[in-house]
């Protein structure tokens, strides 16, 4: 091929790019879960760990219970589109799920690697592919989620280890949770969505928004409830 | 044989009663034995359970002073918030000195006489922590100490609490291990900076020493299918062994008490002994990390098992005297009722039988016995008269009927019967002993009527036994004295009157000893010697058994003549 050639390739090559990025401009949607004044329902998976004794120390006051957003929620974009990611990664990490609660389009590939000491074998309940397997400290180990559903995630190794994994057919995007429960979605494309919080087993908030081009999107506070739990 | 049949019958259900009570009491006391063992066993879960939890407490008493120990406190601070693994690296070489200074403390600090290397087996942990204000380990001691600092704990409930501030127990599985954790928070003045935390192995000893304390019950500890601790009583006869315990597993992992936490109901085991189980408390319980307490199942096999499972006291508390004297009670009566039917009539069979033998009796007299020594005695009396027969053959039998019995015996159903008195040589009667002096037996022929002099009943007749009629001393052969055959007919006698009622029988016998006389003089016969005295006794005895015999209210004399001589017939005559 003659260098002038060449050179004009790339020239339409780059103005078709141009073109669909222009065409395809994504914005980002950011918003805060108000956790203060959230009181989760108990997890009918896992009761209160028994233990014979749990006391107060007497020198300082306990630490009051909280939810810990980055752990614990997930908040995801469902509506028309194809989604973001085809797999995502989630750690093990002091000792359990670094997110206990995962939320993923169905056909995405969630891959778990393990930071912690001691070997993981976790395993959906009920879910066929997703059985127990060792997962050893710094491996990593992959799973492809091809059924849409709620399962449990269980630990055979770390048994206090309990997990919920949404798989959802018309999810669109996940998004990053802050502890304090700030989150934020990079590259929305522009349409209508709804956005949905889970917590554990739950929907614990549900609410719909347009992403317009070029613009970012700041969502109002949501509220959680227990109430609001499917 | 009547009292003695009744013996026999009260004997065989005594021996049976007996045997039933005491297969009653078998399964009274293996019942009884079966739920005294659930008892146990439930008391046995109660008593662990409480044990588990005093343990737990001094786990936690044993790491408090650690949790406010400033160096610990200062360094957990000094790493918080730091990722420079250099740092963390020094942090962990100076946390592990002071960890392993807090167990020298602990060992120090553990009272009683055992050396250091017990001491330090007792109260050292197998495994320890220290965790920064994020859960990350800082240092540990124990399987993984070499480990680099970093990975983190704070998901565990145990540690997310202590870092809360709370202290707390718990059992954990670790890298495929199963721990008894304590944990307390790191205090660094006011603040929390961190964790301390303490592990202890199921082991051997500790199972042991549990199982010590519930007096004879074997005790697993189990993760899954694995035994983690196992302790046996040897002194426990039949006490379950732990793979027996370890049998029905899978099906006490899909027990819903048993995945409730709670104690299942009592599961039999191979050999028969009974366990419960229970989960641990703690996050180690989801993983099926339990106990088992086991106790043997004593049951008694055999009612004979009684005697040996009875104890002393059990043996002291029987009422000895009591027992023996009803024993002694009992073979008295045996031996009574075998005197009163069997050895009496026998020995009085004999006796009789011995004197028919010796001549002193002619017959037996088959009323003084019943039953089949009735039966035996008639059938002696018949064989004597065939002998008799045999001896006499061509003259009269005639007169060998010898007394009344004889006359009037079964075979004289139809009613009546001759009777007679036969004079000896020496002119008594020698057929009656106690009627001497009157005339020899005699009888008179079938088919003869005579005239009937009535004798009033002995009415009412008396229930009395037997009197034994013809148990005369000397009885002279009755065919000796038997009277040829005459060609003349029998002579009628006079007959003696009625008695009308008031009778009186005393008249009565003296009207019948009368026209004996009176016919005696008309026949020639000698009646010089006669006697009414003892007339009357022989008719006395004569009536006396006829009416027992025949249950009749009185009897019939007649006076007649035959063959030339006068003789007696007695009829019995029916109520």
């Amino acid at each position: 091929m003659a260098p002038s050639m060449r050179v004009g390739t790339a020239a339409v090559a780059a103005i078709l790019a141009l073109g669909w990025a222009g065409l395809t401009y994504a914005s980002n949607v950011k918003g805060t879960m108000l956790l203060g004044a959230y009181r989760p329902s108990p997890d009918p998976e896992t009761a209160p760990a028994p233990c014979y004794w749990e006391l107060e120390n007497g020198f300082k006051e306990v630490a009051p219970d909280r939810v810990d957003g980055a752990r614990e929620l997930a908040v995801v974009l469902v509506g028309a589109g194809s989604a973001q990611d085809a797999q995502i990664e989630v750690p093990f990490r002091g000792g359990s799920l670094a997110q206990t609660t995962i939320a993923v389009r169905t056909g995405t590939t969630l891959r778990l690697r393990n930071e912690d000491e001691i070997a993981h074998e976790l395993h959906a309940v009920g879910l066929d592919g997703f059985s127990r397997e060792a997962t050893s400290p710094r491996g990593v180990r992959s799973v492809n989620l091809r059924s849409a559903g709620h399962w449990v995630l269980r630990d055979n190794l770390v048994v206090h280890v309990l997990g919920h994994l949404h798989v959802i057919d018309d999810l669109v995007a996940i998004g990053k949770v802050e502890s304090d429960g700030r989150f934020t979605f990079s590259n929305v494309v522009a349409g209508a969505y709804t956005l949905k919080v889970f917590h554990g087993a739950n929907e614990v908030a549900s609410q719909a928004i347009e992403v317009t081009d070029k613009k970012d999107l700041t969502v109002d506070p949501i509220t959680l409830t227990a109430a609001a739990a499917k | 044989m009547l009292l003695s049949r009744f013996w026999y019958a009260f004997l065989a259900v005594t021996a049976v009663a007996a045997a039933a009570a005491a297969m009653l009491a078998q399964g009274i006391i293996n019942d009884r034995s079966d739920r005294d063992l659930l008892s146990h066993l439930r008391r046995d879960r109660f008593e662990l359970e409480a044990m588990l939890r005093v343990e737990a407490r001094s786990r936690l008493d044993r790491i408090a002073f650690a949790s406010v120990d400033s160096k610990l406190g200062g360094i957990l601070r000094s790493v918080k918030s730091v990722d420079d693994e250099s740092k963390l690296r020094e942090a962990n070489t100076a946390l592990k000195e002071v960890m392993r200074g807090h167990v020298d403390q602990l060992i120090e600090a553990t009272p009683g006489p055992d050396t250091r290397e017990q001491k330090k087996a007792r109260v050292a942990p197998d495994i320890a922590f220290a965790l920064d204000g994020a859960g990350r380990i800082i240092a540990q001691l124990g399987p993984m100490e070499a480990n680099p600092p970093g990975a983190g704990l704070g998901t565990f409930p145990l540690m997310k609490r202590a870092l809360q501030g709370y202290v707390r127990d718990d059992v954990w599985v670790y890298d495929r291990r199963v721990y008894r954790m304590a944990a307390r928070p790191v205090l660094d003045g006011t603040s929390y900076v961190g964790a301390i935390v303490h592990g202890y192995r199921f082991d051997a000893e500790f199972a042991g020493t549990l199982a010590k304390n519930l007096d004879g019950a074997s005790v697993t500890f189990f993760y899954g299918n694995s035994v983690l601790a196992s302790f046996r009583p040897s002194e426990t006869e039949n006490a379950p062994e732990e793979a027996e315990l370890m049998v029905p597993l899978e099906s006490v992992f899909a027990d819903e008490k048993f995945t409730a936490g709670q104690r299942t109901e009592p599961v039999a085991l191979q050999n028969g002994g009974r366990a419960v189980y229970s989960r641990v408390t703690g996050t180690a319980a989801v993983g099926n990390v339990g106990y088992a307490i086991g106790r043997p199942r004593v049951v008694i096999a055999s009612p004979f098992d009684l005697f040996e499972n009875a104890s002393e006291d059990d043996v002291a508390a029987l009422p000895k005297p009591m027992l023996g004297g009803a024993a002694v009670a009992m073979l008295l009566f045996g031996l009574l009722f075998m005197y009163l039917e069997r050895d009496r009539p026998f020995k009085l069979l004999a006796d009789k039988t011995l004197e028919i033998s010796k001549g002193e009796r002619e017959r037996l007299v088959i009323t003084e016995w019943r039953g089949s020594y009735r039966k035996l005695a008639n059938a002696i009396n018949e064989a004597i008269d065939k002998e008799v027969e045999k001896a006499s053959s061509g003259r009269s039998v005639a007169r060998k009927k010898a007394n009344i019995d004889e006359i009037l015996g079964p075979a004289q159903e139809a009613g009546g019967g001759f009777f007679g008195f036969a004079k000896d040589e020496a002119g008594s009667q020698p057929g009656m002993a106690s009627s001497p002096g009157l005339p020899p037996l005699g009888s008179a022929p079938p088919g003869v009527v005579a005239p009937v002099i009535a004798a009033a009943p002995a009415a009412p007749p008396k229930p009395v036994t037997p009197t034994p009629v013809a148990a005369p001393p000397k009885v002279a052969p009755p065919v000796a004295r038997a009277t040829p055959p005459s060609p003349k007919a029998p002579q009628p006698a006079v007959a003696i009157p009625e008695p009308a009622s008031g009778f009186d029988q005393e008249a009565h016998f003296r009207a019948v000893f009368e026209q004996y006389v009176a016919s005696r003089e008309q026949t020639g016969e000698e009646t010089a010697s006669l006697r009414f005295e003892k007339f009357v006794l022989t008719l006395r005895k004569n009536r006396d058994q006829i009416v027992e015999k025949h249950q009749a209210e009185g009897v019939r004399f007649t006076v007649y003549v035959k063959d030339g001589k006068t003789a007696l017939k007695a009829a019995p005559v029916k109520k």
